[in-house]
């Protein structure tokens, strides 16, 4: 017998949750590598590129690549501001123990991560609406139809949530901030080579590389997702294959980080 | 409130607390946890709490939300306003919060709001955890080294602020200080550590007659003092001290009336922590055969 009488609850307690959300967007704001690498930096690889790169693309085909390009950028939005961000973050949390000092405040672990997450993916959101506000206008790309658009959208939150998923675990079991934001930038650049998200298409990889980017869901939204954005039919299976295998990587690194951590307590 | 009947933590092989006896404080109950570096305060505090792994069998009848903590080091996001971190915790605007208000006026803490974390003072942040912590009122209240990392005068101030605030509510507090002063008017009972064992635990008033007897009389460690206290009890002292233990009233006008005729400064004192403290360490390593330090 070497219990506390009972926990406390999860549930939001007196409007705290509302409170932690606001304090979470604080925390995002704050540090200037998630609004850059989430807000702006797609914007500016996707300018970048379409005026270098894709300026040798005939024009008869220009507008489609611009819009491929555009939608493959869409990906380093969740990357880099949930993946990215919330893995340095929280790691950088864990090793002064903040969250520690708040759920001795009654804010548990449980509230404190939905807190998190409601924010990430509120500025998810915010920075999706200015990347699509100012990129499809500006470079001309193809109008979406609306189911293409709510299913290019979906896969953005859900890969949000897998991603987020996946740094929350990474920062748990390592609980410092350099090797966590070491492990996350060096994830984060090879999704982004083999979702052929640096220019350069994952098609063109070579042999055993491709077939790694081929498991991963980047790749399918670079190469195929311009059909779905304009509502051509389009075999789901292979992505959502690789949406699941993610999701099954995600959550055993992030559920085997919380049973690693009970048995080490502080 | 809280029972122990035993307690052991190890880290390893390294056993931090053995707690053998029962130990137990009641609602309303005012604790000072003693001992040196490494003599297992904290990590007592922390098994009660949950936050590290512990055998045996041990208990806080309150639930965790009514507890509050002020550990050793609190940090908060570096780039947060501080009024963000108040309101976060508490859940409601500052408007909406008169005790808190009156938290932040009690410890002169109003111009911090308008900052982030990082731009406070090592004071300033002790100040912010203590006001979320009193604001919580909650039964229970552990503060474990509340003002170390503190000058002398910040901690004077910030113990009297505790001390006034304390003196008008029925809260229990487990209170761990290396800073014996700091205790003497703040907790009842002192809960004494060294190497994770308990070397005494009882009413501070107790614990003073049990190992220095009704008063103590200290004087500089001079030589030339020494003839003048041949025939009293001499207790163990600080090395700058001669501490002399007097038994009942006559034995202490005798010495006193003695150092006077030889203009001798001295200091009385019926509740001295620290020289309580050396003198039941003293007495625990002769019961438990261990080498002085």
């Amino acid at each position: 017998m070497n219990t506390i009488a009972a926990k406390a609850t999860t549930t939001p307690r007196n409007g705290r949750f509302r409170w932690l959300v606001r304090y979470e967007l604080f925390n995002l704001f704050g540090v200037i590598y998630v609004p850059f690498f989430g807000l702006v930096f797609p914007l500016l690889m996707s300018f970048l590129l379409a005026n270098t790169a894709l300026l040798e693309v005939p024009a008869a085909f220009r507008q489609e690549a611009v819009s491929r390009l555009v939608l493959s950028m869409l990906q380093m939005v969740p990357l880099a501001a949930i993946f990215l961000g919330h893995g340095a973050l929280y790691s950088q949390e864990q090793e002064k123990q903040v969250p520690l000092r708040l759920e001795l405040f009654g804010l548990t672990p449980t509230l404190q991560m939905l807190a998190k997450m409601t924010s990430q993916i509120i500025f998810m959101t915010f920075a999706l609406a200015v990347n699509l506000g100012i990129l499809i206008p500006s470079l001309n790309v193809l109008r979406p139809t609306p189911a293409g658009f709510s299913i290019v959208l979906l896969s953005m939150y859900l890969m949000a949530v897998i991603l987020f998923m996946l740094a929350h675990g990474i920062a748990n079991w390592i609980r410092k901030f350099g090797p966590t934001y070491a492990i996350v930038m060096l994830l984060y650049f090879a999704f982004m080579i083999l979702g052929g998200m640096m220019g350069m298409s994952s098609s063109k990889l070579p042999g055993p590389v491709r077939f790694v980017a081929e498991l991963l869901p980047y790749h399918y939204i670079t190469e195929d997702f311009l059909d779905v954005w304009q509502g051509k039919s389009y075999n789901f299976a292979p992505f959502i294959q690789a949406m699941l295998l993610l999701t099954a990587v995600s959550a055993l690194v992030m559920v085997s980080s919380f049973i690693y951590r009970r048995h080490r307590s502080l | 409130m809280i029972n122990i009947t035993n307690l052991r933590v190890r880290y390893g092989e390294t056993v931090a607390v053995d707690l053998r006896e029962a130990i137990r404080i009641e609602r309303g109950e005012r604790i000072g946890i003693i001992g040196s570096n490494g003599a297992g305060k904290t990590s007592l505090v922390n098994a009660l709490l949950g936050l590290i792994p512990a055998e045996g069998r041990f208990q806080i009848n309150v639930p965790r939300s009514e507890i509050g903590v002020h550990m050793q080091n609190n940090a908060y996001a570096e780039t947060m306003p501080v009024r963000a971190i108040i309101e976060t915790v508490l859940g409601a605007s500052l408007r909406r919060l008169p005790l808190v208000q009156e938290l932040i006026h009690f410890f002169n803490f109003e111009e911090s709001l308008g900052k982030t974390y990082r731009r406070l003072s090592g004071g300033q942040k002790q100040r912010l955890t203590l006001i979320m912590v009193l604001a919580m009122e909650q039964p229970l209240v552990f503060f474990d080294e509340v003002t170390s990392g503190l000058d002398y005068e910040t901690r004077q101030r910030l113990i009297d602020k505790l001390i006034s605030w304390y003196d008008e509510r029925e809260t229990t507090l487990v209170m761990i200080s290396h800073y014996y002063e700091e205790l003497e008017n703040l907790v009842d009972r002192i809960l004494y550590l060294e190497q994770g064992q308990l070397v005494a635990f009882g009413e501070k008033r107790e614990l003073f007659q049990r190992y220095c007897g009704q008063t103590i009389i200290t004087l500089a460690n001079d030589p030339e003092y020494l003839p003048l206290i041949t025939g009293f009890d001499r207790l163990v002292s600080p090395e700058h001290l001669l501490a002399v233990s007097c038994g009942n009233s006559e034995a202490e006008a005798r010495l006193t009336e003695r150092l006077r005729e030889h203009n001798i400064d001295y200091r009385r004192s019926s509740s001295d922590i620290e020289i309580m403290s050396i003198n039941a360490l003293a007495t625990w390593r002769r019961q438990n055969g261990k080498e002085s330090a």
